[in-house]
């Protein structure tokens, strides 16, 4: 192992004296790449799509997708018109203004035009049975001219159009539009912008809400334009990040050159991944545009070790230019070794089977390794250029022949008997965390969008429309699949079937209504046998089935031609994790009860079945992605260290903190899901950083021949200092994204600021403490025999000088 | 050896962790049941305290505390036919009908039921089902179907009615042997031997009529489509129309405890109150109910209405019906 450890070494030197070399040439090359992909750069593109939420190789949306040509209407919209003067909305100002709304909505370039559905709209009817049989009209008549009577016919219209609840608000105080949009607009031929109609929805509102009336609207296009309004926001808080990082690095280094050298080169990764992502082609989507602050955080922590070791040196009294060769020595190793674990954990990120989530991990794992060059070559190379200003020279230099107190006194820690303290107190965290790991759940918490806030203007319209109107906007769609059976719809097998499972489901708790063929069809059967309720219900012979033939035609959206696929929509009362879950479950074990031959219930489309699925895909990445992480970082530590105790003195921290974080998660009320998922890998991929950094300087120490607590003394002496450091300056980094108006994001901000915080202290309190008792008996690292000081010319002098141990 | 701390450590970190990411069951929804208020009840009947009501799906539903709670009666088989009509022959026994010809008796008040005949070919609805006494039932239906029972249900015997095919909607009749049978179009037959003979009464109203109610043995109240009530002194002979004031339909009704008058309730949960002349005496509706099918009158303080949305209990302050 020895001669391995020294053979590294003088590889890695004879690295550094080439990079020293050739340090002019090599910064030449750097910045032209700089300079190219920074122009690069400006064409990145936020690239928002429909189809990368969605983790497509699930059974659900390979379904979804199948069906979604037959069936439109997952991408619609609602534009509720409400009235908050007098009375109901029934008045010649209402109803003007819903039809202006209509009109607007249907000259809105990309909406299907035919899909628009309002009271003023031809497709809207109202049935009566008279004495002279079943007779159906538009809902406002088209002499409609604002008179009382008039009124009055409006009002008897609704109330039989059966629309109170659907178009109408269940209170009769407000009444909406509801369109579809195209994929493709049939005028331009190009693909519908859903940012552009978010923006028209928006002057919809604009134009028409007053004192007296109110616009709410909802549907995916309208969502995303939301988000993508708060993704400018991001913008913002990457400007705060930075000025915090800043200042915190200022406070830190005292030294305004080494401020701007950090800060410039954590920047460079953002740079060049920015402007190879439009190469690659690749965009930012609402998750990924994160990476560029991670890597500006990662960036800053690895230049405040390179920095530091630098700085620890021409304190000493070396040169830029040896310091900077020493440092580049000492820091190569550890820090790819780091900066090559944060790329494990980025690309394990990649286990999880959604297409947003792949580019989330490609693009961090590029950053990462990108950062290697920057990070390692670049600025050993600017450092040896600099000179140490005055003010940062006293700083952080301890009194000669005293030890840092706070250190030495940490280090006592690496004893025995304090560690049996540090053991006890991570067991009893260990156990509440566990316990309240367990409450962890997969999926959705909460009423609303999930990537916006609860208290979001699209939010505060969601809970406004949902608590109006009986239809909810969270649905599941099963889909039917019919074999053998021609013209199914006049099949009494297939119809009783889909009636049977229609009831069933409607008894589910979670489920508010389902709305099926079947139940149309019964509409229209009782409606020709003079609107008779008993008559509601669906005949066992073709003769019969014929009644509702009206209720059949594919126009309507619910079955295609001849009926061999139908859709039946399921509303769910929220789209919580548990409700999703359980009305999944409950539609498997009700169509396993209930077969029919010929008749094929399939799971899932709406929202809800989308979520279903990508709940499923986190719930089975979960562990895959875990088991992945930690299997890979143990066997990088253990290729580095050779020692099984090593791999347990950095691993069993962060096993710990990433039971905390879902602890957390849980105390906090956020669900597991795509967006929280990569936290734990991110966190550990991070935090995995500051055991190896500390524990490749303890087995250093111990190798000259010091004792476990002195090592680790001098471990944290070097490498502490900077390690807490930049734990605190990204934790509040990420920290800011807590105010992040979207949801996802501020999620992931709080549980990234946590991971990185905590897991420092998992390394500089828990690893000592386990390298103590993994020392008794059997020395953790063997002291060198021979004194080899060639490795450490300059540092073991200094040693002498400060430490005089 | 003291090495093994630091393993054992480890070691239950390890197992810790694997249990706090292994998989996770969601906090359970609670299991499902069937919801009383999310199914179409067709009919009600009232046996002693015990109300049964009947509806889609098969389901027959009943209440021994005056509609808070009810439980899901047992049939054999299990259809997925839609029950239409139901009614109490004497204590403990009787008998439904509905969809697909579907007959089915119950000799414990409802809790359990035996199918007796079914359908399936011809698959047409019977609407409603009448009962002059513990042995004589009646079921008819659409088409003019009509068949009789002589033996409490068991066994029955189709009958040709003068109906030239209209459905039959609803039945009333009395131990004097005076009966009339309404219907599609107007249809309306009496028979004054207790079913033997049946006579069509001349057209007075060219809507369907989904239901009559005997308030004596001359006194007649007959209801159909948009808010028609028809009053009939003379055993049918002549009708009046008794204005309401709304159009809903109205689908079935209830008589008071006491021969105090009748319920009739429709669509838009209308409930109407008749006196025993078969005068109106208030009209209200039942906000968010839908269309209403059924009513239970079981004592001057409680009411239950089913429906499209299955079953529900109504005190009289809900349903504000004056005193006599």
């Amino acid at each position: 192992m020895k001669g391995q450890t020294s053979r590294v070494d003088r590889w890695v030197e004879a690295c550094a004296d080439l990079l020293m070399a050739h340090r002019r040439g090599l910064m030449a090359v750097f910045l032209a790449i700089t300079l190219g992909l920074g122009y690069s750069a400006l064409q990145t593109r936020l690239d928002p799509g429909f189809n990368k939420l969605i983790p497509l190789r699930h059974e659900y949306m390979v379904n979804f997708l199948e069906y979604s040509k037959s069936f439109t209407g997952a991408n619609r919209f609602l534009v509720s018109v409400r009235w908050k003067g007098e009375g109901d909305i029934y008045n010649p100002v209402f109803l003007q203004t819903l039809r202006k709304v209509t009109d607007d909505v249907f000259f809105t370039s990309g909406v299907s035009r035919s899909s628009v559905t309002s009271l003023f709209t031809p497709n809207v009817q109202y049935v009566e049975v008279t004495e002279e049989g079943f007779f159906g009209d538009v809902v406002v008549p088209p002499r409609f001219g604002g008179t009382l009577e008039d009124l009055e016919q409006v009002r008897n219209n609704t109330a039989r159009s059966g629309q109170i609840g659907r178009l109408v608000a269940n209170d009769l105080k407000s009444a909406m539009v509801r369109a579809d949009l195209q994929d493709v607009d049939p005028k331009t031929g190009e693909k519908v912008s859903y940012t552009e109609v978010a923006k028209r929805l928006e002057e919809i509102r604009a134009k028409y809400n007053s004192d007296q009336i109110e616009i709410n609207v909802v549907g995916f296009a309208k969502l995303v334009g939301d988000v993508v309004d708060g993704l400018g926001a991001v913008m913002g808080f990457f400007v705060v990040a930075f000025l915090i990082t800043a200042g915190l690095l200022w406070g830190y280094s005292r030294s305004l050159k080494m401020t701007v050298v950090a800060l410039v080169v954590a920047l460079l990764p953002v740079v060049w991944l920015l402007g190879l992502l439009p190469l690659l082609g690749l965009g930012i989507d609402p998750m990924s545009i994160l990476v560029p602050f991670l890597i500006f955080s990662i960036g800053v922590s690895h230049a405040v070790q390179m920095t530091n070791a630098w700085k620890q040196d021409v304190v000493a009294g070396a040169s830029s230019e040896a310091a900077a060769h020493a440092a580049f020595c000492k820091i190569f190793i550890p820090g790819s070794l780091a900066l090559l674990m944060n790329a494990v954990g980025f690309a394990v990120i990649m286990l999880i089977d959604i297409p947003i989530v792949h580019e989330l991990g490609v693009t961090a794992c590029l950053g990462v390794i990108l950062m290697i060059v920057t990070n390692k070559m670049m600025l050993p190379i600017i450092i040896s250029h600099l000179s140490l200003e005055r003010a940062a020279q006293p700083s952080n230099k301890p009194l000669e022949g005293r030890k840092h107190p706070l250190w030495w006194g940490l280090s006592s820690l690496a004893r025995p008997g304090p560690a049996l303290l540090v053991f006890f107190t991570s067991l009893v965290l260990l156990v509440v965390g566990t316990l309240k790991a367990r409450d962890l759940q997969t999926g959705d918490i909460g009423a609303g969008a999930p990537e916006l806030r609860s208290d979001s203007r699209y939010n505060r319209d969601n809970a406004r429309i949902v608590g109006s109107y009986a239809i909810g906007l969270d649905v599941l769609t099963v889909f039917v699949d019919v074999k053998d059976h021609p013209e199914a719809c006049l099949d009494p097998a297939v119809m009783r079937a889909v009636d049977r499972f229609d009831f069933a489901v409607r008894h589910v708790a979670g489920v508010q209504s389902v709305s099926s063929v079947t139940a149309a069809g019964k509409v229209v059967i009782s409606g020709n046998n003079e609107g008779n309720p008993r008559w509601s219900a669906i005949p066992n012979s073709e003769r019969g089935l014929q009644q509702g033939s009206r209720a059949y035609s594919s126009e309507l959206g619910m079955v295609t031609d001849g009926c061999q696929q139908m859709q039946i929509l399921v509303f769910l009362t929220d789209h919580e994790g548990a409700t999703v879950a359980h009305v999944v479950n409950e539609v498997k074990r009700i169509v396993a009860a209930d077969v029919t031959p010929g008749v094929n219930f399939r799971l899932a489309g709406g929202n809800a079945g989308i979520m279903a699925a990508s709940n499923e895909a986190v719930d089975r990445a979960e562990v895959m992605m875990l088991a992945a992480l930690f299997g890979s970082v143990a066997l990088f530590c253990w290729l580095t260290f050779r020692s099984l105790r090593a791999v347990l003195c950095i691993l069993v921290p962060l096993a710990i903190v990433a039971i905390l974080c879902n602890a957390l998660m849980a105390l906090l009320g956020i669900g597991l899901k795509v967006a929280t998922l990569p936290v734990v890998a991110l966190g550990v991929g991070v935090g995995v950083d500051y055991g190896i950094y500390l524990y490749e300087r303890i087995q250093h120490e111990m190798e000259e021949g010091r004792d476990l607590r002195h090592a680790f003394y001098e471990a944290m002496r070097q490498r502490g200092t900077a390690a807490v450091f930049t734990a605190l300056t990204m934790s509040i980094g990420v920290c800011t994204w807590a105010f992040a108006p979207l949801k996802f994001q501020a999620d992931m901000g709080v549980l990234l600021a946590f991971m990185f915080l905590v897991n420092v202290f998992g390394a500089i309190f828990l690893l000592p403490a386990l390298a103590a008792w993994f020392n008794e008996g059997r020395p953790l690292v063997r002291a060198r025999q021979s004194d080899k000081a060639e490795a450490s010319t300059v540092a073991a002098a200094r040693r002498e000088t400060t430490v005089g141990a | 050896m003291r090495q093994l701390i630091a393993y054992a450590m480890s070691a239950v970190v390890a197992a810790t962790a694997a249990y706090a990411f292994s998989h996770r069951t969601p906090p359970p929804l609670p299991a499902t049941q069937l919801r009383t208020d999310r199914l179409l009840i067709n009919d009600m009947a009232v046996d002693g305290r015990r109300v049964v009501a009947v509806g889609e799906q098969g389901i027959v539903l009943t209440s021994d505390d005056l509609g808070e709670t009810w439980q899901q009666a047992s049939i054999e088989p299990r259809r997925s036919s839609s029950l239409t009509g139901v009614v109490v022959l004497s204590a403990d026994h009787l008998v439904a009908v509905g969809h697909d010809g579907w007959i089915l008796r119950s000799e414990n008040g409802g809790k359990s039921w035996q199918e007796v005949r079914i359908d399936s070919e011809l698959a047409e609805p019977l609407l409603g089902v009448w009962a002059g006494d513990a042995n004589h039932v009646v079921a008819y239906g659409s088409y003019g179907k009509f068949f009789v029972s002589a033996d409490g249900g068991k066994t029955w015997q189709a009958r040709e009615l003068p109906v030239d095919g209209y459905h039959l909607n609803g039945m009333d009749g009395g131990a004097d042997g005076r009966q009339m049978l309404v219907g599609e179009q107007g249809t309306v037959l009496r028979s004054a031997d207790g079913g033997q003979t049946w006579e069509a009464l001349p057209a007075f109203y060219n809507g369907s009529l989904f239901g009559v109610a005997r308030l004596s043995t001359e006194r007649w109240l007959a209801y159909g489509m948009r808010g028609h009530v028809f009053v009939s002194h003379d055993f049918g002979q002549n009708w009046t129309q008794i204005p309401l004031g709304h159009s809903s339909p109205l689908y079935g009704h209830a008589r008071l405890p006491g021969q105090t008058g009748v319920l009739v309730v429709g669509a838009g949960g209308v409930v109407t109150r008749f006196d025993g002349q078969g005068h109106l005496v208030d009209s209200l509706r039942l906000k968010s109910l839908g269309t209403l099918t059924s009513v239970s009158a079981l004592d001057e303080r409680v009411l239950v209405v089913g429906g499209e949305q299955g079953v529900f209990k109504s005190f009289r302050g809900g349903v504000t019906v004056a005193k006599d």
